[in-house]
């Protein structure tokens, strides 16, 4: 009895000293050597089959107890090295998670036509429509009717280029205000139109000027149109570019084509008006031209300047972009170095 | 125009005159003439009057001479002067030591070659006076003053040259602000001062009606014309401080008849001429329009040739004059002049304009006479030369003026209620303060019933309508005290237009997938107008009568060649990989001389595409074909689209496409011809495209209408892969054009997968591999259908492009 008893517990003591082996088929194996059909427990139970019954039962309880020890052993094992083998592929597949992407590199919209895109979502968002015109317009609807008859002193200002006697590339986009005013009827009013595009000028390209810049103009017909209106668009305008604290100072100006015309400064963002180098100590920067429509515009378009009236701004794209962003050179917009075009990326 | 504030006192009670800043704030936000700069000239100390004394040649410099030079102080000052000009007797400007002149130039006791030197003395230029206004006389050395000058006072105060400079900024409408007499009016508005109106007075001598046959008019371009004979002139140096005034205003002085009539020019803003009357061949003046050909030499000694068009002043035989403009050489005042002829007259401000324009020949008379003139600073202006003449000429000038007032001008009275004043500003403004605005600006007015009859003064010759009466009030106001208020009008949705949204779309998706947007201009030269367009699509270009360059003197037809620039420029800089695309008008004429203004969208991109460390590829034919058909995806027309070998000559002609949306010409695809590469200096390496965006716009439906929705399928689909072989030239498109017609009603897609070429393949052929997928939505598919199918598609291949199963 007894000797027995020593046996399997020292069968016990091999077996788990066996299972600790490293490698899956050394496992199976132990478990095979020791749990499988001819392996010494079985064999155990065999001989049980002789012993009294008291004993038989005794001895059968302590086989079982060996056959469960060492086949939890196993398992443990076997789960352990499963584990363990996870481990170490993970620790293989580890990565340089500082490493470079995989670029989905993306492009991004040029810098003018993001000022562009938003002064025009700003104002369709106060109900103002899209318009477009022609780049190569007649002397006729970028000049005459827009109140500069031939030998104005004001054509003076906007050296153009002529392609032909009567057309020219548009000096500004107010053509597109005769063309819109002209289309439509006092029943169609109000007039709220917003209209960007290129416009050209003979100038000597260098820092400032440049013979293609771009334009972006407002204009509203209705009754009792007034400077306040204008005041009221600019300031929100002006708020919406630059900033919430932003104020607006209108000067008097001239524009054939508005009476009372203004040019319109917005307090300066960087020293909040103190005087820095961005407003040449003045506080205050030069942003856009605006003004109440002239009755003559109106009245060459079939407007009764007695019943309505209206106003029109317009600002240089490009100089909103160079002064919200600090860019020295208006060059940069048309030479297209991709180490400027990406810094607009958003 | 440059406003000397010394000036400007003489007509303003210097007492209330606010500082310079000041001014300049009030006159740019409310005076509407804007202040680009206040400059301070000869604010500096310690320079002062001296007396050369004696002059010796120092010891050890040729070129250096030692004076003692008497400053009216104890004691003489030893000065260094290396001027070649210096003499003892002298009376000279002295920079004393501690003086700090322009440029931060420190005065301090010095040794010049061991010599001691206690001070410099000084050539207008080293006082900040630019070369351009010094006498000749001193040009190369110092200033000499007169003989006269106070020796030991300040310098600067004696030569009038120390001042306050407003540089104005005016808009074309403000010709009245063209005159120190007119700023005067103008601050005195702002501040509500009154403006002193100087009355020029002098002892006249005989009339003009004595000495003069006639003033007459022979063209309605000329409006008044007054001239004053004025006789015993003496030609000299004007008197300092008019010299000094008119440096200061940035003109020359010259003698003292053409500075007189200078300043009284800035002064009044009346350009005046005067004429040597002993070169009149009679004393007379006839005003006409040239005769065509007419020739005048003007005073700067160049023959101008005349039109009809122009004016000329004439003695009666010959033009002396080219009116308004420039005087004529043959009638100059000179050294010998004794007797001269004023003119003061007020001519038609287009013709004026015209002929200097015309002639390229712009002053600041031709400035002031094409802007309108004041008929009674006209006046004035003739009687001040008169009296400045007989100061500081010792001229006897004639006691009246003969005059021809051919046209009245006058400026209309403005009916103007005060609800139209306040409506149109936005504002609550009360009779009161409208009078006391109006009394302010100096317009006369009358009221009655809340009407105002406004009548501008005729120096304000812009006050023409109701507005320009409102501008004035509202900027006299202050435009800061009108409220902002955003206008409350009627709501109306707003779309965009179907253009608009394309170009929106095109810039997300093409930016979305990897291109960067450009701006380029749309003129260029003459040699790229109609590269990249294809040849029977050219129109008639549109060039500028007169560009600035010949790079930019056509208006483009194609996008493409300005983004290669744009490559380019990269490459040079070390970008390799480019991948851009603009969206831009480009503008042609038809034979009828119609102008054509369509918008493209264009691409370019070489080098690797989407380049990490992980991955790259270089750019290809294929990668160009799939940013343009990601955007034709997006615009749901990718279905209606089929490509064609393209001919264009500036294209790899066998990789480069046509393409056609539903059978109209829509663009290209391709990589750039080697040669073309080569006249553009780059890469052949560069893959574009170009697509008619104004095209698309007339065929894409708005974004929600491009979708339409198909149940998807509850039974499975079934693929079969097909590769036959057939001749390299058939094109990937026929074979599945010629899969899809003859799969029957169950196909629904069929796409090519592979292409193999090479080895165990033929020569002349290739392996295509075509994968379709076929769907029953109305019950499982049977395996015979799909089989069936199959096979009708290898037998359409093989009877219409020759193909074998593989």
């Amino acid at each position: 009895m007894s000797e027995q008893h020593t046996l399997l517990e020292e069968l016990l003591a091999t077996a788990l000293v066996e299972v600790q082996t490293d490698d899956l088929k050394s496992l199976n194996d132990v478990r095979v050597k020791y749990l499988g059909k001819k392996g010494p427990i079985q064999e155990a139970m065999k001989a049980m089959k002789g012993m009294e019954p008291e004993a038989r039962k005794e001895f059968g309880q302590l086989v079982n107890t060996v056959k469960g020890q060492i086949a939890a052993a196993v398992e443990n094992r076997l789960l352990e090295l499963e584990q363990a083998a996870i481990a170490q592929r993970l620790a293989n597949e580890t990565l340089d998670i500082t490493l470079p992407a995989q670029n989905l590199h993306t492009g991004s919209i040029h810098p003018l036509q993001q000022v562009v895109d938003d002064i025009t979502a700003f104002f369709r968002s106060m109900g103002y429509e899209a318009a477009e015109g022609p780049e190569v317009e007649t002397d006729f609807y970028n000049f005459e009717m827009l109140n500069l008859p031939h030998d104005h002193p004001a054509r003076d200002m906007q050296d153009s280029f002529y392609v032909d006697p009567h057309r020219l590339l548009r000096t500004h986009t107010s053509g597109v205000q005769a063309r819109t005013f002209e289309s439509r009827t006092e029943a169609q009013l109000p007039i709220k139109v917003i209209c960007p595009g290129k416009v050209y000028r003979r100038d000597d390209d260098d820092a400032t000027h440049s013979h293609q810049f771009m334009q972006i103009e407002a204009f509203i017909v209705d009754e009792n149109i007034s400077m306040a209106n204008l005041k009221g668009t600019l300031q929100a305008l002006a708020r919406h570019l630059f900033g919430a604290d932003r104020e607006i100072r209108l000067r008097p100006s001239f524009f054939p084509f508005t009476e009372p015309s203004v040019e319109v400064d917005v307090s300066c963002a960087k020293c909040n008006g103190a005087g820095c180098n961005v407003c040449k100590q003045t506080g205050w920067i030069e942003i856009l031209g605006a003004g109440l429509i002239h009755p003559n515009v109106l009245t060459m378009t079939g407007f009764d300047p007695q019943k309505v009236s209206g106003f029109a701004l317009g600002m240089g794209v490009e100089r909103i972009a160079m002064l919200k962003y600090g860019i020295e050179d208006i060059r940069h917009f048309y030479v297209n170095d991709l180490r400027f075009l990406n810094q607009f990326k958003r | 125009m440059l406003v000397s504030l010394n000036w400007l006192k003489d007509y303003l009670d210097v007492e209330t005159l606010p500082n310079a800043e000041d001014l300049a704030h009030q006159l740019s936000v409310r005076g509407g003439l804007e202040v680009e700069g206040i400059e301070e000239i000869g604010d500096f100390e310690n320079v002062v009057i001296g007396y050369v004394e004696s002059k010796e040649q120092h010891p050890e410099a040729d070129r250096l001479n030692v004076c003692q030079v008497n400053v009216g102080e104890e004691t003489v000052l030893q000065i260094v002067c290396g001027a070649p000009n210096v003499a003892a007797g002298q009376k000279v400007i002295v920079a004393k030591i501690g003086a700090v002149l322009p440029g931060n130039f420190k005065i301090k006791k010095a040794k010049l070659r061991g010599v001691e030197s206690q001070g410099m003395i000084c050539a207008l230029e080293e006082l900040g006076i630019d070369a351009k206004y010094v006498s000749d006389e001193f040009k190369d050395g110092i200033q000499v003053l007169p003989e006269d000058a106070p020796i030991g006072k300040d310098a600067m105060e004696y030569l009038h040259l120390r001042d306050t400079v407003l540089e104005l900024s005016l808009t074309p409408d403000r010709a009245d602000a063209m005159s120190i007499q007119g700023v005067a009016y103008e601050v005195a508005a702002l501040y509500g001062l009154d403006p002193m109106e100087p009355v020029a007075t002098y002892p006249g001598a005989n009339s003009n009606q004595e000495v003069l046959t006639k003033v007459e008019l022979l063209t309605e371009k000329c409006y008044q014309y007054l001239a004053k004979v004025v006789t015993d002139v003496t030609v000299a140096p004007a008197p300092q401080f008019i010299q000094s005034r008119l440096i200061a205003s940035g003109i020359r002085p010259i003698n003292n008849v053409v500075d007189i009539t200078n300043y009284v020019m800035l002064e009044t803003g009346q350009p005046l001429h005067a004429f040597d009357l002993a070169k009149f061949t009679a004393p007379q003046v006839i005003v006409r329009q040239a005769n065509e050909g007419e020739t005048i030499v003007t005073l700067d000694e160049k023959e101008r040739t005349l039109t009809t068009e122009d004016i000329v002043v004439t003695d009666g035989e010959k033009a002396v004059a080219l009116a308004g403009v420039m005087g004529g050489a043959n009638s100059e005042v000179d050294a010998q002049t004794t007797t001269i002829l004023l003119e003061s007259a007020i001519f038609a401000p287009t013709s004026v304009r015209r002929t200097s324009n015309r002639l390229a020949l712009r002053s600041d008379s031709s400035s002031r006479f094409e802007k309108g003139l004041d008929p009674e600073m006209m006046i004035q202006a003739i009687e001040r030369a008169a009296q400045l003449l007989a100061l500081y000429a010792g001229a006897t000038p004639t006691k009246d003026i003969m005059a021809n007032i051919q046209t009245e001008i006058t400026n209309p009275t403005i009916s103007v209620t005060i609800t139209q004043i306040n409506q149109k500003l936005g504002v609550v403004l009360t009779q009161d303060e409208i009078e006391g605005i109006l009394d302010n600006l100096g317009f006369e007015y009358t009221v009655e019933n809340a009407i105002f009859a406004v009548t501008a003064p005729t120096r304000r010759r812009d006050i023409k309508i109701v507005e320009d009466v409102v501008e004035e009030i509202g900027r006299i106001y202050g435009f800061d005290n009108i409220p902002a208020i955003l206008p409350s009008l009627e709501i109306t949705p707003v779309q965009p237009t179907l253009l608009q949204s394309l170009r929106q779309e095109a810039q997300a998706t093409l930016a979305g997938v990897g291109l960067q947007q450009v701006v380029t201009y749309s003129l260029t030269s003459p040699k790229s107008v109609h590269t990249f367009v294809p040849e029977n699509r050219q129109l008639a270009a549109v060039s500028l009568m007169m560009p600035m360059s010949e790079e930019r003197s056509y208006m483009r037809q194609s996008i493409v060649p300005s983004l290669i620039e744009t490559i380019a420029y990269n490459q040079a800089r070390t970008q390799k990989n480019v991948a851009i695309f603009e969206v831009s008008r480009v503008y042609g004429q038809t034979q009828e001389t119609t102008l054509v203004e369509k918008e493209h969208i264009a691409l370019a991109a070489t080098g690797d595409w989407q380049a990490s460390m992980h991955d790259k590829q270089a750019v290809d034919f294929y990668t160009m074909k799939g940013m343009v058909e990601a955007l034709l995806v997006n615009y749901g027309v990718m279905t209606a689209i089929t490509y064609q070998r393209s001919t264009m000559k500036d294209l790899h002609p066998g990789r480069s496409a046509d393409l056609f949306l539903d059978g109209t010409y829509l663009g290209v695809i391709g990589q750039i011809h080697p040669q073309t590469a080569k006249e553009f200096d780059v890469d052949a390496n560069i893959y574009v495209a170009e697509l008619d965006l104004s095209l698309l716009a007339t065929r894409v439906p708005a974004g929600m209408e491009r979708i339409t929705y198909d149940q998807v399928s509850k039974f499975p689909s079934m693929t079969r892969d097909l590769a036959v072989v057939v001749g390299n030239d058939v094109l990937a498109q026929d074979i599945v054009q010629v899969a899809r017609q003859a799969a029957g009603q169950y196909l629904t897609t069929a796409h090519v997968f592979d292409v193999y070429a090479g080895e165990h393949m033929p020569v002349g052929k290739k392996s295509v591999s075509i994968s379709l997928t076929f769907n029953n939505k109305e019950q499982t598919l049977e395996a015979d259908v799909v089989q069936n199918a199959t096979e009708k598609v290898l037998a359409a291949l093989a009877t219409e492009l020759n193909a074998t199963l593989r």
